[in-house]
């Protein structure tokens, strides 16, 4: 990004300069004039946008870490904040694809990954925000402690605005420990019945899955492992990834009672296998990108199979949390014909569609959405 | 009842209001009269049927406060709508005669959140109480904003799911309620508050208008309005259907009663226990006042020589919950613990958590009236401001006793006075207030779960910037921009950009004041 624009690029050092930068482009006065603001870092843009980038603001402003609350400026890397919380063996349990993101992309795209199934998404951990609106001005919501509802809650607001409503400078997260192990499994099905049958199951398993993925491929899918011979020769085109966390013996624990849950299907990787995939992994593979090239659908959880299946008819594939009624599907070469298809098929099960390129929360059109965005951004000067 | 004879008197009053109309302040934004006409009267009427509307002297009076009784403002009018299509008709006709209104649950809030602050209309929900949809496989269920929180969970007994936000009042407040007051409980340590929960609000707008936002996929591509409405205390409409996460019981708990001969080593073990990275489903301190009360009420067993319990939840697997629980009391022992007790039947436990829920009923066996402070400091400050509640306490020689969710940092002081002493109700509001303004100080806030309703509206500009304060005003016209629901509520500026006339109007009151 900062390639495309480093002309446009404008790096503040504070929150107040953040501020005369917008209150200029307001006031119609300085170099900002004919320019729009984008500020989640991640938008797509029109020629006449410039980005504000926080890098310079990278800072952590406060780490009670026995309160387990983290307040940072938002240019942070989410890098940088793993590995700060790494040492007090805490986590902000949310997972990113792209390892440069900052705080405040991350929080302004409400980014989620593979374990919102067990740990849900940014709106359950952003207790306090700073931020700047389309006027410069510099407001506050939340605080600094876990439990606090003093105000209206403009921090589930802005999370996943997209900085269409403010560009957000500081951030206090509440934290969770890092888990003492993890295991990741996969299983895989060689029909959509038994594929259907152990979601069912899962979703009143005895263990407690913090991920829950699945692929549903369009055709048949990639060979099965020699290693396993029990799989040679079938054709598998449904699967299952699944993890645990705890203590040792409580993921095996798991690990036994997800077997039966997934009764129908075959393990694809062995327990004692070195090669297996590691929940960590896992959740950083690019499979779930969202910001690449995919659609993505949710629907309710009991309506994915289906959803998947008659994607699958027409020739897509598709991947996502099972869990969650969250699918992905790949949108090849500028495929115009997918879109319609998603949207066709999802009207039948109820959800939405959408893309992060196209769709943009600024450009709901419901009356609450568009005073909203005229109260935060009245002179238009954030890009959508 | 018979409305419109009572209407007919009314409108002999009323005359005394249409004069009061010449006092009313211009500003930028509508006016509001309140003042209820016979033919408004009429209208509700046809909405509702005389059966489902209050509006004599009498029967007002039980609405004229929720669990917040220091401050009190009768309704001019209470009705009882059964469906959204109701709530849209009642809303216009205050829409048409400019009247204001107010939501309302089982009025158990404990900060003036539905005082009818200039009078109007009282929405009072109760009727609409049906739990419309429960899906177990999606986990979620939509219900009324009348429904009872607990009756949720009773019908999910069974299916292995509940419904995880337990306030201590979750046998009598309502899940409308909730959604207005982003209401917490015990278990939202480990199982976050109301809005981790809900997933999508349908709402009558003050303009009058059925609206909803979110559902069961989420907030779909648009804002986290859902997430924006809850803990909005009625300032944004009202709510006439929720959609809510339902969560998978855990498969074993152990419940642990820790009781020790110091608050500073209860609340050292607190930090502990935080400190060292354990989420606990629960983590409840309960101090030797409330203590004696609740074993005088409940014959629990409690030690009556200790000066603090703490009331300990882990949940989980089978597997790991006895290493959990453990742990937390070897913790609790470093930390000075006399004695770590744990639960060894299930009905022990219940009776245990029967006991702190209903703590606050056992407090009319310490005095005729009691103010529940809901003030949050970052955990590790829990010993330093029940040292200084103590300190208040003596100062201002106001009884007081702590029972909270030690865990989230989040206090509930418990005031203990007589409402009918002027001189005392001073004192309580004086003590209330400077243990909420030692909370803002050491970098908490003075509403975890309670709401800021009309009781902490003051505190608002030392929480809050004044630029803070007018973006949320701005948010608020947003949904309400006349002011007409919930007037005098959450916000400073509530009460004083536009909406003064509502109060002189229909002035309120304050215990023994």
């Amino acid at each position: 990004m900062n390639d495309v624009y480093s002309e446009q690029v404008l790096m503040p050092a504070s929150t107040e300069e953040v501020s005369r930068l917008l209150r200029a482009e307001t006031a119609g006065e300085g170099q900002f004039t004919t320019s729009r603001v984008s500020c989640s870092g991640r938008e797509s843009s029109s020629a006449a946008v410039r980005r504000v980038d926080l890098q310079k603001m990278n800072s952590v402003v406060d780490y009670p870490a026995r309160d387990m609350t983290v307040t940072v400026q938002s240019g942070m890397a989410v890098s940088e904040l793993t590995r700060i919380l790494a040492e007090e063996k805490q986590q902000l349990p949310i997972d990113e694809f792209d390892r440069s993101i900052s705080v405040g992309a991350l929080v302004a795209g409400d980014i989620a990954g593979p374990r919102q199934y067990g740990y849900g998404t940014l709106r359950d951990y952003v207790i306090g925000i700073e931020a700047v609106d389309g006027q410069g001005r510099i407001f506050h919501a939340g605080g600094r402690v876990v439990k606090n509802v003093a105000g209206y809650d403009l921090c589930r607001l802005m999370v996943g605005s997209r900085g269409s409503l403010g560009v957000l400078t500081q951030v206090t997260f509440k934290l969770k420990p890092l888990p003492e192990y993890s295991m990741l499994r996969c299983f895989r099905f060689d029909g959509s019945a038994a594929f259907e049958d152990s979601l069912g199951r899962l979703n009143v398993s005895a263990a407690s899955p913090l991920l829950l993925d699945f692929e549903f491929a369009s055709e048949a899918p990639v060979q099965p492992q020699v290693d396993n011979p029990g799989t040679v020769g079938r054709h598998f085109p449904h699967a299952l990834h699944i993890g645990v966390e705890g203590t040792k013996a409580a993921c095996l624990w798991q690990i036994e009672e997800l077997r039966n849950d997934c009764a129908g299907g075959e393990q694809f990787d062995p327990d004692d296998s070195t090669a297996a995939a590691s929940v960590n992994q896992h959740c950083h593979s690019a499979g779930y990108n969202w910001q690449d090239d995919s659609i993505r659908i949710r629907t309710i959880p009991s309506s994915l199979v289906a959803v998947a299946a008659e994607l699958a008819a027409t020739g897509y594939s598709s991947q996502g949390h099972a869990g969650n009624g969250i699918l992905f599907v790949k949108k090849e070469n500028g495929d115009g014909r997918v879109r319609p298809i998603c949207e066709e098929i999802v009207s039948r099960h109820g959800g939405s569609v959408s893309e992060w390129s196209v769709d943009h929360p600024a450009k709901s059109t419901d009356g609450l959405s568009v005073r909203l965005r005229s109260t935060f951004d009245p002179h238009s000067v954030f890009a959508t | 009842m018979a409305c419109f004879v009572a209407a007919h008197g009314l409108l002999d009053q009323f005359s005394v209001f249409q004069s009061a109309k010449t006092h009313m302040t211009s500003t930028a934004t509508a006016i509001i009269n309140c003042v209820i006409t016979a033919e408004f009267l009429r209208e509700l009427a046809a909405v509702v049927g005389c059966a489902r509307l209050l509006d004599s002297k009498d029967e007002l009076l039980v609405y004229e406060c929720d669990g917040y009784v220091v401050e009190k403002s009768v309704p001019d009018v209470v009705v009882f709508p059964e469906n959204a299509d109701e709530v849209v008709a009642i809303v216009r006709a205050c829409e048409k005669h400019n009247v204001p209104f107010v939501p309302r649950g089982a009025g158990t809030s404990l900060a003036g959140g539905c005082l009818p602050v200039g009078g109007g209309v009282m929405i009072a929900l109760t009727k609409m109480r049906q739990i419309v949809d429960i899906n177990l496989r999606d986990r979620y269920a939509v219900v009324e904003p009348g429904v009872v929180n607990v009756n949720l969970t009773r019908a999910l007994a069974g299916t292995g799911f509940h419904y995880a936000p337990d306030p201590s009042s979750q046998g009598a407040c309502t899940i409308g309620g909730n959604v207005a007051t982003n209401s917490g409980g015990p278990h939202t340590l480990k199982y976050g508050v109301t809005v981790n929960h809900v997933i999508g609000v349908e709402f009558v707008s003050p303009q009058g208008e059925l609206i909803q936002i979110g559902g069961p996929c989420g907030r779909g591509n648009g804002f986290d309005l859902s997430g924006l409405f809850v803990g909005s205390e009625g300032t944004f409409g009202v709510v006439t259907k929720v959609w809510v996460r339902i969560t998978r019981n855990p498969a074993a708990y152990r419940t642990m009663l820790a009781i020790f001969d110091s608050v500073d080593d209860t609340t050292q073990a607190i930090s502990n226990i935080i400190g060292a990275g354990i989420v606990p489903a629960a983590l409840e301190m309960m101090d030797r006042g409330i203590v004696g009360a609740l074993e005088e009420a409940f014959h629990f067993g409690f030690p009556l020589d200790a000066e603090a319990v703490l009331l300990i939840e882990v949940d989980g697997l089978e597997v790991a919950v006895d290493a959990e629980a453990e742990t937390i009391t070897t913790l609790c022992k470093d930390s000075g613990a006399r004695e770590v007790r744990l639960s060894q039947t299930e009905e022990e436990r219940a009776l245990l958590w029967k006991c702190r829920k209903q703590a606050f009923g056992a407090i009319g066996r310490l005095s005729p009236s009691y103010c529940t402070q809901d003030g949050v400091v970052p955990r590790t400050k829990v010993p330093e401001i029940l040292r200084f509640i103590a300190e208040v306490s003596e100062r201002h020689n106001i009884r007081i006793v702590n029972v909270f969710h030690a865990g989230d940092g989040n206090l509930h002081p418990i005031l203990l006075f007589d409402e009918r002493n002027a001189e005392q109700v001073k004192r309580v509001m004086l003590a209330s207030d400077e243990i909420l303004g030692k909370c803002i100080d050491l970098g908490g806030s003075v509403t975890g779960e309670h709401g800021i309703g009309v009781e902490k509206i003051s505190f608002m500009n030392r929480l809050f910037t004044d630029i803070d304060l007018a973006v949320m005003e701005d948010v608020r016209k947003a949904f309400n921009p006349d002011g007409r629901c919930s007037p005098g509520k959450l916000l400073p500026t509530a009460g004083a950009c536009g909406m003064e006339y509502i109060e002189k109007n229909h002035p309120g009151r304050k215990a023994a004041m």
